[in-house]
């Protein structure tokens, strides 16, 4: 539907879009990128290798890094390095489709995003009568 | 058949639906100060909000991405936080207004004080957003808010003097008594009254919950165009009862039964039934409105699921987002607030949050890579252009006026 473009700017195309899973449910928004050296070999004059997006990243974590709280943002992400915890961040191939919307190869109850929708849900709505009724 | 049904009741729900605690406030004060001579500025409001309505209902039928969604990412994080938090505490103070208009209204009926209603009134509107679908809780209560039209029927039964009414509205003036800074005051009013951020939000939210695609971009010109502007002349038409009845004897608005005085005195007990009925549907409809713009704003900011179409514990943030701004409007109401001077700062602070939100729409409706052959045509940017210049002029001179003219009452 939409044209898809030559080039993709990883600022303007992916930054702060919405991250939507393999089900469709919405899942955090891409709050910050991972980037490395492309590869090729420099001799240490010319100018420095380009770089590539290895992988996008979400939740709290990274979103208060760029929002300039950088401290904030290391102590929030290592809270998720525990081996069981939820992932903060996905490599680009898991990445589905970019749109209007980045559609990633994962579930959003497996992502960092989730953690926070988890704890309300189970401490505060899963305690209100009807929350599991749809109500379309 | 089936559609031309649909397009009707899209059409009759958004008049309906588009008055609010803001609309009655402010209509009514110019009318009973200035008489229709800033009816212009009504006009311009309503313009505006068609103009950026259309454009984000447009986007969101497209692309299935609402208003928050794209102000964060046109904004970034920082402006879009700053846009989120100022939103949200416009989005709370008009909460409490709305909330406090449902109270009131109800009161008036059964003769027991606002304030001991407001508790009910939040836990009915929390009660809604909880179970009812989305597309019965907007048709319900926009449609009831139909009845509003008795200010239009009251307009009528006056019989004003139409040429002097039509040469007031034409004529836009100081009054020797007023400042010019007071009538600047109420024309921001007036203008925040018709383009509140909200709207944006929840129309564009809307579009999404009700599963539009580029199918119904016709239905979305259709609510717009004509559901908004026949919502226009309901606003007007609350000024020219004001001007008419109230301007006269020399009565100044600080209560809402005042802004439905004039219907009573022109149709009697039904007619002030029937305006009490309407005001009650017109703030439930947009106290659920706010509330859920509540939600909305800071979930899709944060990417977090939302909106009805799914399970409430799928949406867990998002609903307690929403309780916890109806809790906090609910507990700000029962301190006693002036219901009328919320409404009137809520408004007021709308004007100045516009161009943050308006921005991000514009540019998003005229990237083809979003909208391939849905961008902006040119009208649409001439328009959306001159309002934001606009925009950013009321946005400058909004606080300092209030300052200034102590909150209109100087």
């Amino acid at each position: 539907m939409t044209a898809r473009p030559h080039v993709l700017y990883a600022g303007l195309h992916l930054l702060d879009r919405q991250l939507v899973d393999a089900d469709g449910m919405l899942a955090g928004k891409v709050d910050d990128l991972e980037l490395e050296p492309d590869g090729t070999e420099t001799d240490g004059t010319g100018p420095p290798p380009p770089l590539i997006v290895r992988s996008i990243c979400f939740g709290h974590g990274a979103l208060w890094r760029r929002l300039g709280s950088g401290r904030l943002g290391s102590w929030l992400e290592q809270r998720h390095d525990h081996p069981r915890e939820r992932i903060a961040h996905l490599p680009l191939s898991r990445v589905d489709r970019i749109g209007p919307s980045i559609v990633v190869t994962a579930r959003h109850e497996d992502l960092a995003t989730y953690d926070t929708e988890q704890w309300v849900r189970d401490h505060v709505t899963a305690h209100i009568k009807g929350s599991t009724h749809a109500t379309e | 058949m089936k559609k031309f049904l649909a397009v009707t009741l899209g059409i009759l729900t958004a008049i309906g639906g588009f008055v609010d605690m803001g609309d009655l406030v402010a209509n009514a004060q110019t009318g009973s100060r200035f008489g229709l001579s800033l009816a212009g500025v009504v006009v311009i409001g309503v313009l505006g909000i068609v103009v950026f309505a259309e454009m984000a209902g447009r986007v969101a039928a497209v692309t299935r991405r609402a208003v928050f969604d794209l102000v964060r990412e046109r904004l970034g994080p920082r402006m879009g936080l700053i846009n989120l938090i100022a939103s949200f505490f416009i989005n709370l103070l008009t909460l409490t207004a709305e909330i406090a208009g449902v109270a009131i209204s109800v009161g008036l009926l059964i003769s027991v004080s606002y304030v001991l209603l407001i508790p009910l009134a939040a836990f009915l509107v929390w009660l809604v957003l909880w179970r009812m679908p989305f597309e019965w809780m907007e048709r319900f209560f926009g449609l009831l808010g139909l009845v509003l039209i008795v200010f239009v029927v009251s307009v009528f039964k006056l019989g004003p003097d139409w040429g002097d009414l039509a040469s007031q509205a034409t004529h836009p003036a100081v009054p020797e008594h007023e400042s010019l800074a007071t009538v600047a005051f109420f024309a921001i009013a007036l203008l925040g009254a018709a383009m509140t951020p909200y709207e944006v939000f929840f129309f564009s939210s809307g579009a999404v919950e009700e599963h539009w695609s580029t199918g119904d971009l016709n239905v979305n010109r259709a609510n717009v165009f004509i559901g908004f502007t026949l919502g226009g002349v309901l606003s007007i038409a609350i000024m020219a009862c004001a001007s008419l009845v109230l301007q006269p004897a020399d009565v100044q608005v600080d209560t809402l039964p005042q802004v439905a005085l004039p219907v009573a005195v022109a149709m009697g007990r039904v007619g002030l039934a029937v305006v009490l009925l309407g005001i009650f549907a017109a703030t439930f409809g947009a106290a659920l409105e706010t509330a859920l713009s509540a939600g909305y704003s800071v979930a899709q900011y944060f990417g977090w699921q939302w909106g009805k179409f799914v399970k409430a514990r799928d949406a867990a943030r998002f609903h307690v987002v929403m309780l916890g701004s109806v809790v906090v409007a609910a507990l700000v109401g029962m301190t006693a607030v002036d219901p009328v001077k919320v409404t009137e700062y809520s408004i007021v602070l709308s004007a100045a949050a516009l161009p943050l939100t308006y921005l991000p729409i514009l540019i998003v409706a005229n990237d083809p890579e979003f909208m391939g052959d849905h961008v902006n045509g040119r009208l649409a940017n001439f328009f959306g252009s001159i309002y934001l210049v606009l925009l950013l002029v009321v946005s400058v001179a909004a606080v300092p006026l209030i300052i200034i003219t102590k909150g209109g009452s100087g």
